[in-house]
């Protein structure tokens, strides 16, 4: 039997193991969802050290002499600060730098992702050369009637008075 | 209390034990995996769109196919991936692959170019090239948008990628046709309009699983996105645009027949309903 068979085999017998939670909880279900956890930590953890932080981290720092790489442990462990009540302003500072720069990036990112979504919501309401009534109608009145009461039903929601 | 015939079997009609209706699903797909009877497909728009945007890139420019799966939604994004693949060798356009997040997608979609490229006998390097896993999200494509070759590093096999023959001339954004992001994790799509297609203009085209689709049609709508496939049913469409009906539209037969299958369990369950509450009230007593 060739490898590619056996594979098939295997995935074929621990997906079928692990379906079998639809008819109740068994120990079958649970030894394949055990297996399917531990090769997925286990891929991660190689996966995170040979695809990401040997390239970029740790060979750079060993091998190329980029000595300052070793800041960045440092700056990740600042947030087990968090833990200790006297020094979690330290935790802060690393939250605060990656806070920071996320933020840049949603800015940035922002206008590109919903102003076009915006232009594209000022549809025409009235015939022309190229749109007949009923295409107006059933695309684009129906689209900002829809656009209207889902706004609306945001903007408006208000909280239900406590105690009612 | 008596109860009559029609009304006891169609109350037992709601009341059947879920592993029966699990049990006849798995018995409708076990029969269409064996014996399919296949459906019509009928490419969509969106479908089409992927399709119109690969052919219409410039001979000069990469397509990038960002396989951003793993094996957790392969069976929808595989048959998406391969199938742009083909088009993308059918349509003579150079194409390299690239993977920002999981990591195991990157092997996935190399095994499906590598197998598909034996097909037309493209040559890795030439016609097709992986860039693999980039580790950084929004930084990776910040960055790739001013120097490609420096923020790609080495290749899939560890070879520079500005090694390659199909690399030559390859220097930033501009030389960028396309962007098709194949993927079953929200988020990455944002990114790739918010720091490459909006700022830059580069087309963008898209592959999703079916229940993450519904939220990115409104960049369809706004033209941001060229165009998109649908689960496994726009892996189908664009099979049959590539004229190679693969996995796809296997996938697809065995869901419809499921989904049949469903919609007139849940049409019997509602007739079964209406009509033991009539029985009932017409017996004056209370519908179980």
């Amino acid at each position: 039997m060739s490898t590619e068979v056996l594979v098939l085999w295997a995935s074929a017998i621990a997906t079928l193991g692990v379906y079998t939670i639809l008819y109740r909880e068994n120990p079958v279900s649970r030894l394949f969802e055990h297996i399917f956890v531990g090769l997925s930590v286990g891929y991660l953890i190689v996966a995170t050290w040979t695809l990401n932080l040997e390239g970029k981290w740790w060979n750079p720092m060993v091998h190329e002499g980029r000595w300052y790489w070793i800041l960045a442990p440092i700056v990740g462990l600042l947030f087990y600060f968090i833990y200790s009540r006297r020094l979690m302003w330290m935790a802060r500072l690393a939250m605060g730098f990656f806070f920071g720069i996320a933020a840049g990036y949603t800015f940035r990112q922002f206008f590109p992702i919903y102003s076009p979504q915006v232009y594209g919501s000022f549809k025409p309401l009235l015939p022309d050369a190229q749109l007949g009534w009923s295409d107006v109608i059933l695309h684009h009145w129906v689209f900002i009637i829809i656009l209207l009461s889902v706004m609306s039903y945001f903007f408006f929601s208000v909280p239900p008075a406590v105690g009612s | 209390m008596t109860e009559s015939a029609t009304t006891n079997f169609w109350e037992r009609m709601q009341q059947i034990p879920r592993y029966w209706i699990y049990l006849l699903l798995a018995g409708v797909v076990t029969w269409q995996i064996l014996r399919p009877l296949p459906l019509p497909v009928v490419p969509s728009v969106d479908t089409q769109g992927v399709y119109d945007a690969i052919r219409a890139v410039p001979d000069d420019k990469l397509i990038i196919i960002s396989t951003d799966w793993d094996a957790s939604t392969e069976a929808e994004t595989a048959p998406q991936t391969a199938a742009v693949v083909h088009a993308c060798f059918q349509l003579k356009k150079k194409f390299a692959i690239m993977n920002l997040q999981p990591p195991m997608g990157v092997k996935l979609a190399n095994d499906i170019a590598k197998q598909a490229a034996k097909e037309y006998g493209a040559e890795y390097g030439v016609d097709w090239c992986n860039w693999g896993y980039k580790f950084g999200f929004d930084s990776v494509l910040l960055a790739m948008a001013k120097n490609i070759p420096k923020t790609m590093g080495e290749d899939f096999y560890g070879t520079p990628v500005s090694d390659l023959p199909m690399m030559k001339g390859v220097k930033d954004v501009n030389s960028i046709g396309l962007v098709v992001e194949i993927t079953g994790l929200s988020g990455l799509t944002e990114m790739w309009i918010g720091l490459i297609q909006g700022p830059y203009q580069v087309p963008f085209a898209s592959g999703y699983t079916a229940v993450m689709a519904p939220g990115y049609y409104p960049f369809l709508d706004s033209k941001q996105m060229a165009g998109m496939l649908v689960g496994a049913k726009g892996a189908a469409e664009m099979e049959v645009l590539v004229h190679r009906q693969d996995r796809g539209v296997k996938i697809i037969t065995v869901q419809s027949w499921a989904h049949m299958l469903i919609i007139a369990l849940i049409i019997l369950g509602n007739v079964g309903y209406l009509l033991a509450r009539r029985q009932a009230a017409r017996e004056g007593r209370s519908a179980s």
